[in-house]
């Protein structure tokens, strides 16, 4: 029981990091943030992500539309960012 | 100076366009299309033309299609990114600078729309105005149409799935038919879809790569949005032969299903678009945008380790008991065992593979020895772009003006140094090490140095009859032995000892190890007599290095058996046919055989006669070095080659005497019953024969047919639908001269489009490359049939776009010749160069090596290719 506890609480530091604290961002403001911004400035921008990938290469808002937006980085700048429809 | 310098601007002006390295803004995708765009973008396949496109779900343009084909192709070093040239595009009137578009004209990837052209002397039309169109929507049919021929380059081989709606054949008397489309997959909008689409519309619809859009309609004339096309572009992309499908593709799952179970008891699943890895209740998810492939294995520590390979060719490696990401390694990853996590210099194309350990040390590089593109060319592998391997940059030379003794230079001419007193020759360099052989004392003996001259160690202590450095014992990917890294490939070199109260001379074949960096030979046998330059590998896919046994006699009478090794066993393949001498023959449709000169079956010394035999030499046919003949099932037969479409040659036996025809193909008669439309385009012979002419034969018994009268027809293409020969005329006693002809599979026209030929150096998929009745090289687009820059460079064999050295016979230059293949520079003007190599450098500069004759590779700054 005691290994089964252990593995809900792996799966949730994984998969969903931040989860507890994030706000929706509007897709407006999302769309607006420029590509090579720094990820503490995206933080900063946009608050928490949804999620973010162990790897630190991915980052899912969720969109006050109810969409979710996905921001990938490389070298701790944001490379490519999609609204997903 | 100037010219390097513009050289210098130039090429990196071209590279920087080749990469994408541009401003993006975020789009807007389908949720359906996400994962495609996302892994897609992430693979840097997306290109410039996308850059201010924000919303994905709108239509694509000509234009950005045929930027993102590119893409594809130059990703999968299907193409030559370099390959631009105003001469080849300078007619269109709507490409601008665009480099993607010069490129897909230059590399015929698209036509373009005739507007004005002109016919020349021999009828041959030439186009001198077109356009693009790149700024309309695509049309689903024509995207198809591009994503057809993108399929096509990605599989180089050609499988005969794209060879299903072939247009055309010959019937019985040898007049062109047209055969019908049968496709598994049909529309009820067919009769909309353009004749010169079916093709490419149905074959991918059969594929299930493009299928219809509901209704069962094809609707050919509507326009493909641009996450569609990518979608469509990343699927064919995962077709490339070489590139690793990613973990759970074409696994749709709304619930979750198992991927695979290691061996461990780790199971791999996927749910939704994320790939997990469990155990014991434990769960690692591996986002599918992310990551494409997992591996799980237990370490030799006890530790279980997940390596994870992400879309931007690096691996991450997690403790797959805990989930922590321990370190990301920057390589591409196969596979992973107990020891080690396997690498790969490339995802796509054929590469060098490599090994880290599970601290995330390096213990093999995946990289590329000078050795193993040579072997790569010799047996028809594909090279890749990238070549890790940074040569040193040296120019290796022996000064005939100066005793032989061996100088090196850079590639600029300059830091001119001798580095050997030696009257050297057989210069050749081979993992951070010159070899070669010498004169007067030691006459003959291999000698290994450093490349500054230091380190000079005598390897062999009589006469070297040669050595071979292409044996990659690697095995199923991983070394045979992975202590003994450090010694791959092996070196292997036969010595000999002259006795002088014995009639022959004993050859010993060592292999070359290094260890603490100095060279250290170890006895493989002492019983070879012929050695071999062949890796060939046996049923079990094993390597051996080949070579006759014994102690050869001089008068030949001796009795030597064929041997091989893997570098540490030696075995006698056959103990029953002997074998004076043996040489390799490997045919591009895979075959690997051995010509074998006698004695055999009793047969001695000048009685022996020629073989053909296959590696364990359990069949052995005779061979008839003039004619070129066999005798198969009793039948006298000739080896004729089949041109295929990508300019590789498929070969076969054919009956001398038609009447033979019906006895021999018995077997090969098709099924009737069964659907073979496939098969009519590889039925098809053409060869050259006696008196010049050549023809076409078909398998179940049929005459054969002349399609072309000669005098002495040879260089026989086949590019498209057209075939291309060269026809020599003599007068009384010599060759003059000779024409190249193009006969249209379609039509049966004949064409004389270029004559004044002396020789063909080389074809190309685009382009003939002759020497003319002058000396001067020429290349004929036979896109065109047109002749273009022509090059003073005599009987090379270059073309003229990358840089070459080259030592003029007659004088005392070694010179170097610039992009446009003329006289640039002369690094020195006091050296008569007797023996050449170049080791690239890490310049921009394409640099074109001879490699003597067998194919042309072309390695610079650090990337290796073959030209053309």
């Amino acid at each position: 029981m005691k290994r089964k506890i252990f593995a809900a609480l792996l799966i949730a530091a994984l998969a969903a990091p931040a989860a507890a604290y994030a706000a929706p961002v509007s897709e407006g403001e999302f769309a607006a943030l420029p590509l090579g911004t720094s990820k503490s400035d995206v933080h900063a921008s946009l608050g928490n992500p949804e999620t973010a990938s162990v790897n630190g290469v991915k980052e899912v808002y969720r969109l006050t539309s109810g969409g979710k937006a996905v921001l990938m980085y490389s070298g701790g700048h944001t490379y490519f960012g999609f609204i997903v429809h | 100076m100037k010219k390097k310098i513009i050289s210098i601007i130039l090429c990196a002006a071209i590279l920087a366009t080749a990469t994408s390295a541009f401003a993006r803004e975020i789009v807007h995708v389908s949720d359906w299309a996400y994962n495609d765009v996302s892994v897609f973008t992430s693979e840097d396949l997306i290109t410039e033309g996308l850059a201010d496109v924000s919303d994905y779900r709108q239509n694509i343009t000509r234009g950005q299609f045929i930027e993102l084909m590119c893409s594809v192709l130059i990703k999968t070093t299907q193409i030559n990114k370099n390959y631009v040239h105003p001469a080849w595009y300078n007619y269109f009137e709507d490409i601008g600078d665009n480099y993607y578009y010069q490129l897909a004209i230059g590399t015929h990837l698209v036509n373009g729309e005739t507007l004005e052209s002109e016919t020349n002397e021999y009828g041959v039309t030439t186009v001198t105005r077109a356009r693009l169109r790149p700024d309309e929507p695509i049309t689903r049919q024509d995207a198809a149409v591009l994503a057809l021929e993108t399929l096509e380059r990605l599989d180089f081989r050609r499988s005969e799935n794209y060879l299903v709606y072939s247009t055309t054949d010959f019937d019985a008397d040898g007049n062109p038919v047209e055969i019908q489309y049968k496709p598994k997959l049909t529309y009820d909008d067919s009769d909309s879809v353009s004749d010169y689409a079916a093709r490419a519309v149905y074959t991918l619809g059969d594929l299930g790569l493009m299928q219809g859009m509901g209704k069962n309609k094809f609707e050919p004339l509507g326009n493909i949005t641009v996450e569609q096309a990518i979608s469509l572009l990343y699927r064919i992309y995962r077709m490339y032969p070489r590139a690793a499908d990613p973990d759970g593709t074409g696994i749709t799952a709304d619930t979750e299903k198992t991927i695979k179970t290691y061996e461990n008891g780790y199971v791999e699943t996927k749910l939704g678009e994320t790939l997990y890895l469990k155990k014991d209740g434990v769960s690692i998810p591996f986002d599918t945008d992310i990551y494409s492939n997992i591996y799980c294995s237990t370490a030799s520590d006890g530790n279980v380790y997940a390596a994870a390979q992400t879309y931007s060719d690096t691996t991450d490696i997690f403790n797959a008991a805990t989930g922590e990401l321990l370190i990301t390694i920057p390589a591409y990853t196969y596979k992973t065992d107990a020891n080690y996590i396997y690498t790969k210099a490339a995802k796509s194309g054929a590469t060098t593979l490599g090994l880290y350990d599970y601290s995330g040390k390096e213990i093999l590089p995946a990289k590329y020895s000078m050795s193993e593109i040579d072997y790569m060319i010799k047996n028809g592998l594909k090279e890749p772009e990238y070549s890790h391997r940074a040569p040193d940059g040296w120019i290796y030379y022996a000064d005939w003006s100066d005793g032989g003794h061996m100088y090196k230079v850079d590639s600029n001419g300059e830091n001119k140094q001798k580095i050997s007193d030696e009257d050297c020759y057989d210069i050749s360099y081979y993992n951070g090490r010159l070899y070669y052989h010498i004169r007067g004392k030691d006459e003959g003996c291999l000698f290994t140095m450093l490349p500054d001259g230091s380190d000079v160690t005598k390897l062999s202590d009589g006469y070297c009859y040669g050595i071979v450095t292409d044996f990659l014992t690697y095995e199923d990917g991983s070394p045979l032995s992975a202590d003994d890294t450090q010694n791959k490939p092996y070196i292997f070199f036969l010595d000999s000892i002259e006795k002088e109260d014995v009639t022959y001379s004993q050859r010993l074949l060592y292999r070359l190890t290094y260890e603490n960096g100095k060279a250290h030979k170890e006895l493989v046998t002492d019983d070879s007599g012929y050695l071999q330059r062949i890796v060939a590998k046996d049923k079990s896919e094993k390597s051996w290095l080949y070579f006759t046994s014994a102690k050869t006699a001089f008068d030949g009478t001796s009795e030597s058996y064929l041997y091989r090794t893997d570098g540490d066993v030696v075995e006698c393949v056959n103990d029953k046919v002997k074998i004076k001498y043996f040489y390799p023959i490997t045919t591009t449709d895979g075959r690997t055989l051995f010509h074998i000169e006698g004695p055999y079956n009793g047969e001695t010394g000048s009685n022996a006669y020629d073989y053909i035999a296959d590696l364990d030499l359990n069949y052995i046919e005779e061979y008839d070095d003039e004619k070129w003949e066999y005798t198969v099932d009793g039948i006298k037969v000739k080896e004729v080659r089949t041109p295929n479409e990508d300019g590789s040659f498929t070969y076969r036996y054919v009956p001398i005497d038609p009447s033979d025809n019906e006895e021999f193909y018995k077997d090969e008669i098709p099924d009737a019953t069964k659907d073979d439309s496939s098969s009519d385009d590889k039925y098809s012979v053409y060869y050259d024969n006696d008196g010049g002419m050549f023809y076409t034969s078909d398998p179940e018994g049929g005459e054969r047919h002349k399609l072309l009268d000669g005098a002495d027809i040879s260089d026989i293409q086949r590019f498209g639908n057209k075939l291309y020969c060269l026809d020599y005329h003599y007068d009384d006693t010599s060759r003059i001269d000779g024409t190249i002809y193009s006969i249209d599979m379609d039509t049966g026209e004949t064409k004389a489009i270029c004559d004044d030929v002396y020789s063909i150096t080389y074809t190309t998929d685009s382009a003939i490359v002759y020497i003319d009745t002058d000396l001067n090289q020429c290349r004929l687009d036979i896109n065109t049939n047109t002749v273009s820059e022509v090059y003073p460079n005599s009987n090379k064999n270059r073309y003229g776009k990358p840089i070459e050295f080259w030592a003029p016979n007659g004088t005392k230059n070694l010179t170097k010749l610039d992009e446009d293949g003329n006289l640039c520079d002369i690094l020195t003007d006091d050296v008569y160069v007797r023996y050449m190599i170049y080791v690239p450098n890490g310049s921009n500069t394409e640099v074109d090596i001879n490699r003597f004759g067998a194919k042309y590779i072309a390695v610079g700054n650090d990337r290796a290719y073959r030209v053309g």
